[in-house]
């Protein structure tokens, strides 16, 4: 075909490139089997019929899988969509197989408005999120938005309180420890002094997090997605947090709990990295009794010296991670707050060696 | 042509019909509105059929799907699916369409007008050459380009004329598919040359990691079980006759006529065959055409994945992995001496399969033999075979071989190839920068004097030696090679060597640099560093892919990005072992992967360069295990420059 005289018309670019336009939230349901979170997400589901959403349950466990199957909603149907978890270099990738999965599919079928991912009930949301929480520099479309652990009311204590041998830690309180949003469900099937008693305990464990209460998991959708407990967008709300956050006294002895202090002044950046290491890596901070610490969540906002930024710093396990946020300390003073939750954790020792070796002509 | 929309609408209800009147069931219906989107109804269909349990007979019986695919699903079993012999006249063949992967755009953010003088801001592109694959072709606005139109139809004409001449080509050479997936669009000039050889044999005494044989099955199509659960509980339910085969998804291509891309099925197993009780077994697979649907994991990494416990090695342990280290070298070094215009890519992975195999011996052999082979033209593999005879073997195994089903003994990226080429058939040309990933295999630097392309190769080489892995690459000019290409294989060699000690620059100033590599470093630090190398002379580094810690494992704990502000969690520490393998590329550093599931290409289709040293923490720095024991340890490349 000789159109060699005509002269087409010019289309605009096609620009897909650049960094993410649009990164999609990842949540993550997590809580014990029983509790409440299938009908969670099935209540997501129908209540936001009007956006695009992907369920994915039972995380990425088997590592012999070839593919999984996720579920999409979409305008009131439910349809599978296949996740290819592909051969090829599964080792020296940055990016877990699942998480590229999941972005190979978006790039072939369109953007999903929010991705669930429902583990299984035993599961360590830690790992899971780990995988979602890929660096910034990574360009990834999706972002690891938050953690939601839903509790049934009537066993969540027993199963929180439930004594584990020596080592093994009690999942139901590490879902309770990581969690952003605290479920408790079926709260129609308990008295009163009951359901205060769960309270206590969840919020003996994790000092931060926002308790919820429900029957039959109906949830005011907000306060479920969008929660941004990862990044930098929290920081005027983590600040608020943190102030207000009481460090907690054990309900048992071996139990997870928070810990958390206030030091003024301004702290020196690679102290505070070598700090941070000493405490996730290395687990050099023991307790009183000898124990080393070990700190399941972290979060913080802190000042360095030279910045007037504030910095969030957010951790969860080993991984961890200080960013600046858009917020200005301005003429407030430079209060550090740093909330640790964890096993055998002392808040004295922590502050202590806190003070002497990160604040800065302290 | 087969109408999916045809049959998910009026067929499918009928058969199903027909079929469950029997058993007293009433008709399936759809879900929701299917006008618009017949693909999700069939979804919805299969979905609708696990969800009310029904059991699923003779589902789908169709004539000759396009492109050679053939399903029909009976209750029967199906045994082996690469032949075409099934039983009871069910047919399931390899070949089909691969689905239809968009092509990612040119990552620059803003694009000047392509006409001369004009360098206003382009936003619009022009068809034909979208049409065409041309690359750029950006102009500002109608007018600008009607102004250029005299000269830029030219463009259009040459490439018609190219493609007339590439399709030429390819008629002429019969054997040799250069095209395997149908509809993939390549972000380069280079292409994959099918078919390849045969996985190659390693002798029996010597020791193979957990990933080279898999207990179950052959290598071609294999099984693995699964106990099906979350989404689908229905289905471990439904009483299922035993070797049933259900057919669980489709996967069509809407853009290309519903073509079926791949389908994924289950067998259902008699429990009698297992011992556990209860729990309904099945065998489930997937069927993608050109693509292989199983996946050897090494179940020893699997078992580690996730842990970020760094190993510290036993003073044993680090003797043996100097020894792999060293022999991996070796193989290297031979093989820089084989790269070439005109060897292929395969030739190369089979000498190294084989100097793996033969270990040092071979030297005596390989200046004289090697060289001259290589030059004459003739196929070095011929002197290789002798060589092989003569010496005793060095009983290295080749690790990239079978890990995680990869088909070579090294990898082989040639140009925009970031990583993980496959050798194939592929002749080197005269520009090509080669990169050489061994596990095993080594490929030598390329031949000289030869002026018409430019490209680069890199050569990845891992071997496996008593229980231990070795690991590096290097790039290597094939022929002459342009400046451009030079100056990246400089800067990346300068940033993997700033990453271990501020080498390059300061032995020409002959300081002693602080090492960077030594104990109390963090592993996150050494991404900062290579990052701001390579952009201060206006390169990228790839994100996806990272260094990792290696022993007896090929890759493990720790992860070492090679960009700024990462979170690699650890902190170096005598007796730590792990590589660093910057890939920097010439344009953006977003990288896709080919149909194949190993190949990473750059997305602009611009080079990419690698190099890669397995290093060792001690107490005062670090040992270099990989370097080179002549020419002052300096890279092959560089006696090029």
């Amino acid at each position: 075909m000789e159109e060699e005289d005509d002269c087409p018309e010019l289309v605009p670019i096609d620009s897909q490139s650049g960094p993410p336009a649009r990164q999609i939230p990842v949540t993550i349901i997590t809580g014990y089997l029983g509790a409440g979170k299938t009908t969670l997400l099935n209540y997501i589901l129908t209540e936001q019929h009007n956006k695009r959403i992907a369920v994915i349950l039972n995380e990425f466990g088997e590592g012999s899988a070839l593919e999984k199957s996720l579920a999409v909603s979409q305008a009131g149907e439910l349809y599978e969509e296949w996740l290819e978890l592909r051969n090829g270099c599964l080792c020296c990738s940055v990016k877990d197989n699942g998480l590229k999965a999941i972005e190979n599919l978006m790039e072939k079928k369109g953007k999903f408005d929010y991705i669930l991912l429902e583990t299984t009930g035993l599961a360590d949301p830690g790992a899971v999120a780990s995988m979602f929480w890929v660096d910034a520099e990574l360009g990834s479309d999706v972002y690891l938005d938050g953690i939601v652990t839903v509790i049934d009311a009537k066993y969540g204590l027993q199963q929180l309180k439930e004594e584990k041998a020596e080592g093994l830690v009690n999942e139901a309180s590490r879902q309770v420890a990581l969690a952003d949003i605290t479920i408790i469900n079926k709260t129609d099937l308990v008295e009163e002094e009951e359901l205060n008693r769960v309270r206590d305990t969840v919020r003996s464990i994790n000092g931060l997090v926002k308790i919820l209460e429900t029957q039959r998991s109906r949830v005011d959708l907000c306060d479920v997605l969008d929660l941004h407990s990862f990044d930098c967008q929290d920081g005027t709300k983590l600040t608020e947090k943190l102030q207000l956050v009481q460090p907690t006294r054990p309900h048992l002895d071996k139990s997870i709990l928070t810990a958390t202090f206030e030091v003024m002044g301004d702290l020196c950046e690679d102290a505070l990295n070598t700090f941070i290491q000493d405490l996730l890596w290395e687990k050099k901070f023991c307790n009183k009794a000898g124990e080393p610490m070990s700190v399941i969540r972290l979060k913080g906002i802190v000042s360095f010296a030279g910045k007037a930024h504030q910095v969030m710093l957010q951790g969860v396990h080993e991984l961890y991670e200080l960013n600046e946020t858009p917020q200005l300390w301005e003429e407030n003073p430079h209060t550090n707050r740093l909330v640790f939750i964890g096993k055998n954790l002392d808040k004295n020792i922590l502050q202590e060696n806190f003070i002497s070796t990160v604040v800065m002509g302290g | 042509m087969f109408d999916v929309g045809l049959w998910a609408h009026h067929l499918l209800p009928r058969i199903l019909g027909s079929i469950f009147l029997g058993v007293g069931r009433t008709r399936i219906g759809f879900l929701g509105n299917r006008q618009a989107e017949p693909v999700n109804g069939l979804y919805a269909a299969l979905h609708t059929l696990t969800q009310q349990r029904l059991p699923v007979r003779h589902l789908v019986s169709t004539e000759k799907l396009p492109d050679g695919c053939i399903l029909h699903a009976h209750r029967r079993v199906i045994t082996d699916p690469s032949s075409q012999q099934l039983s009871d006249s069910t047919t399931i063949t390899a070949s089909g369409v691969y689905s239809l992967d968009e092509g990612m755009a040119s990552t620059e953010a803003r694009r000047e007008c392509e006409t001369e003088g004009c360098s206003r801001d382009a936003k619009l592109q022009c068809p034909t050459c979208i049409k065409l694959g041309i690359q750029g072709s950006y102009f500002c606005s109608q007018e600008c380009f009607k102004g250029s139109w005299t000269s830029h139809k030219l463009l259009h004409k040459k490439a018609k004329e190219d493609k007339h001449q590439t399709e030429a080509k390819n008629c002429v050479e019969q054997d040799t598919n250069t095209d395997p997936w149908l509809g993939y669009r390549y972000t380069g000039k280079l292409r994959p040359h099918y078919p390849l050889t045969p996985m190659r044999p390693v002798p029996g005494d010597i020791q193979r990691p957990d990933y080279a044989d898999h207990p179950r099955g052959n290598r071609t199509f294999s099984w693995f079980y699964t106990i099906r659960t979350g989404i689908r509980p229905a289905l471990r339910a439904v009483a299922l006759p035993p070797s049933t085969v259900v057919i669980t998804g489709f996967t069509v291509d809407r853009s290309t006529g519903f073509q079926l891309i791949r389908v994924s099925w289950l067998l259902i197993i008699p429990t009698e065959v297992f011992s556990s009780e209860g729990d309904r077994w099945a065998l489930s697979g997937l069927l993608k055409p050109g693509a292989q649907t199983l996946n050897w994991m090494s179940e020893s990494e699997q078992f580690l994945k996730g842990t970020s416990q760094i190993k510290i090695l036993s003073p044993e342990d680090i003797e043996a992995m100097r020894v792999v280290c060293k022999l991996a070298r070796e193989v290297l070094d031979i093989a820089a001496m084989m790269v070439k215009p005109g060897v292929t890519t395969e030739e190369i992975d089979h000498a190294v399969h084989l100097k793996a195999l033969i270990g040092s011996t071979w030297l005596c052999f390989d200046a004289a033999t090697a060289g001259s082979a290589a030059g004459s033209g003739s196929t070095p593999t011929s002197c290789w075979f002798c060589v092989f005879q003569a010496c005793v073997a060095r009983k290295c195994y080749p690790s990239p071989l079978n890990y995680y089903n990869f088909p070579k003994s090294c990898c082989t990226s040639v140009n925009e190839v970031i990583c993980h080429g496959i050798p194939d058939r592929r002749a080197l040309q005269d520009g090509d920068i080669l990169n050489g990933l061994l596990g095993g295999a080594l490929e030598g630097p390329g031949g000289i004097n030869d002026e018409r392309f430019l490209s680069d190769d890199e050569l990845d080489i891992t071997i496996y030696h008593n229980g231990f892995h070795g690991d590096l690459n290097e790039t290597f000019f094939v022929g002459e090679v342009e400046e451009e290409a030079k100056r990246l294989v400089l800067t990346t060699y300068e940033c993997l060597m700033q990453a271990i000690d501020s080498g390059m620059k300061a032995c020409r100033r002959r300081l002693s640099p602080p090492p960077t590599v030594k104990p109390g470093v963090r592993y996150r630090e050494l991404g900062n560093i290579i990052q701001k190398h390579a952009q201060a002379n206006g390169f990228s580094v790839v994100r996806s892919y990272c260094g990792h810690g290696i022993h007896r494992l090929f890759h493990t704990a720790p992860n070492v990005p090679h960009y700024a502000k990462n979170k690699a969690v650890g902190v170096m520490k005598p007796g730590h072992v792990f590589t660093i393998e910057p890939m920097i590329c010439e344009g953006g550093w977003q990288d896709e992967t080919w149909p194949d599931g190993w190949t990473a290409v750059t997305r602009d289709g611009k080079r990419s360069a690698q190099f890669e040293h397995t290093l060792l923490v001690t107490e005062t720095g670090c040992e270099v295990l990989t370097r080179r024991l002549e020419d002052n340890g300096r890279a092959h490349f560089l006696a090029q420059m």
